[in-house]
């Protein structure tokens, strides 16, 4: 596929004809402002990409420096001015630590894995799966990338805000502290904004918390677009069982995004009050109650872990089935259990609140439900080994990620289940076997996914092949050195090394060190990712319509689509029948068998 | 596609018929609403919590809050309500002058919860019931060996015998306290009423001036601080029932003000909720008018907004309102008078809504329903407890 010379022009069936498609959304228009104020949901999709991607490489020279500071015991890294400390020395660079793993975790979370895959392959491809020209509401769509990049502000304003107010003070001779929490710098309260910690620390709490606010809008009005097409726009003759397992799994995320994410709002706006207004509702000092700070936040950010890992099931679901060149096990089971997921996800959240002081009683509840989710889980695990199973599966670079998310998803799910044991969650609460477990699950399995399905559908969004060796190098890469990072923190955990935690007796530094090795060889290979798409983009083989013989309608549009995305009504079929599509050499990618009327009706039935 | 549909200028592109276009928004705003009453969700969970583990802190802390006006604010957002749904039917029936009067009215309704929240918010900022650190009630444990006490609660309750409304009327329904018009204080109001002439400054750090300030007032002729602990002033036969200050187990005195913090942040939120709507209302009175009378939306907007800073500037005696006040309105008139010489030289359209298009005043109405029904319970949750 890599040689591809002379690219033969087909229609969306893979048909060789004549006249060429020149006009595609991305060269519709042009000119910054065509992108700025587009309303189309494939555009939107790549600002996001754009924004998205961006914050993901913020959060990763976080995580690198964070975990260069853990290569060894003591300090490792200097200490950079303006963080939030009087005292130089230790103490500074331990603040500064403080500092880097929340907004590592802050950015990544809020700005990276939730808005990942719905904002950007659910963008492109959701509309696509229905057969229809856009989302419901385009300009919904819109204003939710405006309120993620205003949200991204909040955030930046946190990183630097503070340090800009004290230059300026400098300048013109003014005391910073007449600029009250405008003056503050960075975030130390860790991702969680855990009370009272973070009604009282003079890092910068107001910014990132309305900067998450912000971002959950962008978050809701997603998740609402969805439900809303996937409701409404479905081509005709395309029932709830014609759905792609990916519209199931977006669906299932969107039914969290929109009754999780608000509570979310409301707590962050609590907390702004605290701080803002001296409310005392979460500050024990003030006869306020700070585990209700926990019940609230984790009732959104529990169901939130599906936002992140719903989208990856939803992927996965897509790429098993095409790549093993069989209809998909189960499908009822696997999309049930997507919704089911979504609806259990809401009662757990107390088993991140095991050692709060919650009743125990309450703690058991938590526990046994928690436990539940394992079986729709586990569902999803099996369906997808017996839709492999006597396949004839092809190693293509998206089945690679597929096959490397299900080992690690699998690890990471087993371990969550030892996490919510309660006699073992007093153990392992607040150590690294926490923190390697929900990597496994967060990064382990999302990143890798959310990976899988940038390279599934990339001949799509931008009509462009990629170098297939590179792409498995990098995917390889990425497989060890995340198992390398992440691994032997299980073991650290399990032996007593606390998370959040700059320094560490000796003990720890092997893991450590093994740790901080792997983290560099991820980070070796998300670049090989990175440059592998930009030459793609510079020099890859145009790619066909069907470059993988899918059966799902978005593999009916030409590659890029035009604006209107379909040039000819796209066939409603059965999106897990592989057998009409056919591969040629000659043009490169699957082709559509000649279909009799008879069997065009019949398939969309 | 439907043949009809397709010529309709209101059908985007992305849609198949009006129906399909007319149901995704419908499913769109119900999806929103349920993500507002989730947001409120989360108030009304921490108020419930709250209640349960200090009902004492609501019997007490609630009869500072005015029934009477919260009555005839919540048969004001009712009545909007009422002209909003009749501004739908009247949608439907393309009765086109009818939809501009009533969605007219409807955020008349709007402007006038707003202004009996101001007059309420004002009477408790003038007696030392604000949010956070400016309430007689507020307290914060310091670090080590340094408890503040409640001494300005304490003092307020030996002066006001209860948060209640103090005249003697035995449905004690006065509103006296929630207005400085009240010009003639009884005889244990005259610190508080000092405070009511210089509204304490908003800043915490101010505020704490201000405590002292109190304490100060509370020094016995001797130089040392007492507590009055006084007799409620009247006890009329509902107050009855509700706990004493000096009762009250002392973890409940010191969360009394959390009952204002919450209040606040309730009904605040909620007023910004009005706000929204009032702005959507505007805008949909904006697309149903005709080009003649839509010359006129500006204006009325601005009317609005005069009017309110007036009524403001009146009510606290403050001059800048009332300059900005006037001024908004001389821009009304000014804004008015071009636009309809502009509009008045041109064809008279009619205005968007009709029998064929009316999903925007259905769709912002649904909003308008739901901001009423959120009052429509925080009303007896805050007002009503007994
Ligand atoms: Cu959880």
């Amino acid at each position: 596929m890599t040689s591809n010379p002379a690219p033969i022009i087909t229609d969306a069936f893979g048909h060789p004809r004549k006249g060429n498609l020149s006009r595609n959304y991305l060269n519709e228009s042009k000119g910054i402002l065509s992108w700025l104020l587009t309303l189309d949901h494939k555009r939107i999709a790549i600002l996001y990409m754009v924004g998205v991607l961006t914050s993901f490489l913020l959060g990763g020279i976080f995580a690198i420096l964070l975990r260069t500071e853990l290569i060894a015991p003591g300090t490792t890294l200097p200490a950079v001015g303006g963080i939030n400390t009087t005292s130089g020395g230790a103490d500074a660079v331990w603040s500064q630590y403080n500092q880097m793993f929340t907004l590592h975790g802050a950015v990544m979370v809020f700005m990276f894995i939730i808005p990942a895959i719905p904002a950007i392959l659910g963008n492109f491809v959701l509309p696509l799966h229905l057969g229809a020209k856009d989302v419901a509401f385009p300009r919904l769509n819109l204003m939710s990338w405006y309120c993620y990049m205003i949200g991204g502000l909040f955030f930046l304003w946190t990183l630097g805000g503070g340090l800009f107010v004290r230059l300026i003070c400098k300048i013109f001779g003014l005391d910073p502290e007449s600029f009250g929490q405008l003056a503050n710098v960075g975030l130390d309260t860790g991702w969680t904004f855990y009370t009272p910690y973070s009604t009282w620390t003079s890092s910068s709490v107001i910014s990132a918390t309305m900067g998450a606010f912000v971002l959950g809008f962008s978050s809701i009005l997603t998740g609402l677009n969805f439900i809303a097409s996937i409701h409404m726009l479905r081509r005709p003759g395309q029932g709830w069982t014609k759905l792609p397992l990916f519209c199931w799994g977006i669906y299932a995320t969107s039914i969290i995004q929109i009754l999780a994410t608000p509570v979310l709002a409301i707590t962050l706006l609590l907390l702004t009050a605290e701080r803002a207004f001296g409310v005392g509702i979460f500050d024990p000092a003030k006869g306020g109650d700070p585990i209700l700070y926990q019940h609230f936040f984790w009732f959104y950010s529990h169901p939130a872990v599906y936002i992140m890992i719903l989208p990856g099931f939803a992927i996965v679901s897509e790429l098993i089935g095409t790549f093993s060149r069989k209809h998909i096990f189960g499908y009822g089971f696997i999309a049930a259990s997507s919704i089911a997921i979504a609806i259990l996800g809401f009662l757990v959240w107390g088993h991140h609140m095991f050692t709060s002081g919650q009743s125990p009683m309450l703690s058991a509840i938590f526990s046994f439900i928690t436990f539940s989710i394992a079986v729709p889980s586990g569902i999803k695990i099996f369906n997808w080994l017996a839709t492999m199973y006597k396949g004839s599966i092809r190693l293509d670079t998206p089945m690679l990620y597929a096959l490397s998310f299900i080992w690690l998803f699998t690890i990471g799910g087993l371990t969550g289940v030892f996490c919510a044991t309660l006699s073992v969650d007093l153990h392992i609460h607040d150590t690294y076997f926490i923190v390697a477990h929900f990597h496994y699950v967060m990064v382990g399995s999302t990143l890798t996914a959310f990976l899988g399905g940038m390279y599934y559908w990339w001949p799509k969004m931008f009509g462009k092949m990629y170098s297939e060796r590179w792409a498995r190098f990098g995917c390889l890469l990425i497989f060890i050195g995340f198992n390398l990072t992440f691994f032997i923190q299980f073991i650290a955990g399990s032996q007593g090394m606390p998370r959040r935690y700059a320094d560490y007796p000796a003990q720890f530094h092997i893991h450590h060190f093994i740790s901080t090795i792997g983290s560099y060889i991820l980070t070796v290979g998300l670049f090989a990712v990175l440059f592998n798409w930009i030459h793609s983009l510079r020099r890859g083989a145009a790619a066909p319509v069907n470059p993988w013989g899918a059966n799902s309608m978005e593999w009916q549009a030409p590659s890029p689509p035009p604006t209107a995305n379909f040039e000819t009504d796209p066939i409603v079929g059965d999106p897990y029948d592989y057998s009409h599509w056919h591969w040629n050499e000659e043009i490169g990618g699957y082709v559509l068998e000649e279909m009799t009327n008879d069997e065009i009706r019949n398939s969309k039935q | 596609m439907n043949q009809d549909d397709a010529h309709n200028p209101h059908l985007a592109h992305h849609f198949d018929s009006m129906t399909q276009q007319f149901e995704s928004s419908k499913l769109g705003m119900w999806l929103f609403l349920a993500t507002e009453v989730l947001m409120f969700g989360g108030l009304f969970m921490a108020y419930a919590i709250y209640r349960a583990n200090n009902p004492d802190v609501y019997m007490f802390a609630h009869q500072a809050l005015d029934t009477r006006l919260g009555a005839i604010n919540t048969a004001v957002l009712l009545a909007s309500s009422f002209t909003m749904a009749w501004a739908v039917r009247a949608a439907q029936m393309s009765q086109r002058r009818l939809i501009m009067v009533l969605l007219g009215l409807t955020l008349l309704g709007g402007a006038g919860f707003m202004v009996i929240k101001t007059v309420e918010y004002s009477g408790k900022y003038a007696h030392h019931l604000w949010i956070g650190p400016v309430n007689a009630f507020y307290y914060e444990a310091g670090f080590i060996n340094k408890d503040t006490t409640l001494t300005s609660a304490e003092y307020y309750v030996s002066s006001h015998g209860s948060p209640a409304h103090e005249t003697p009327d035995a449905a004690h329904k006065s509103t006296a306290h929630e207005t400085t018009e009240a010009a003639a204080p009884s005889e244990g109001e005259v610190v508080l009423d000092a405070h009511a002439a210089a509204p304490a400054p908003a800043s915490p750090v101010a505020a704490g001036v201000d405590h002292s300030s109190i304490q100060l007032a509370a020094l016995g002729p001797t130089g040392v601080a007492h507590v009055v602990i006084a007799e409620p002033r009247q006890v009329g036969v509902a107050q009855h029932q509700y706990p004493k200050f000096e009762q009250m187990s002392s973890n409940d005195r010191r969360r009394v003000h959390l009952f204002f913090d919450i209040y606040y942040l309730m009904t605040g939120l909620h007023g910004l909720h009005v706000l929204v709507g009032m702005a959507i209302i505007w805008v949909l009175l904006h697309k149903a008018a005709d080009s003649l009378t839509r010359a006129w939306t500006p204006s009325f907007a601005l009317l609005i907004a005069g009017g309110y800073f007036l009524f403001l500037g009146s009510h606290l005696g403050l001059r800048w309102p009332l300059v900005l006040g006037i001024v908004l309105l001389l821009i009304a008139a000014v804004v008015g008078f071009m636009r309809h010489a502009k509009a008045a030289a041109d064809v008279v359209r009619p205005g968007a809504y009709s029998r064929q298009f009316f999903d925007p005043v259905e769709i912002g109405g649904l909003y308008w329903h739901l901001v009423d029904l959120i009052w429509i319970f925080l009303f007896p949750l805050l007002y009503l407890i007994r």
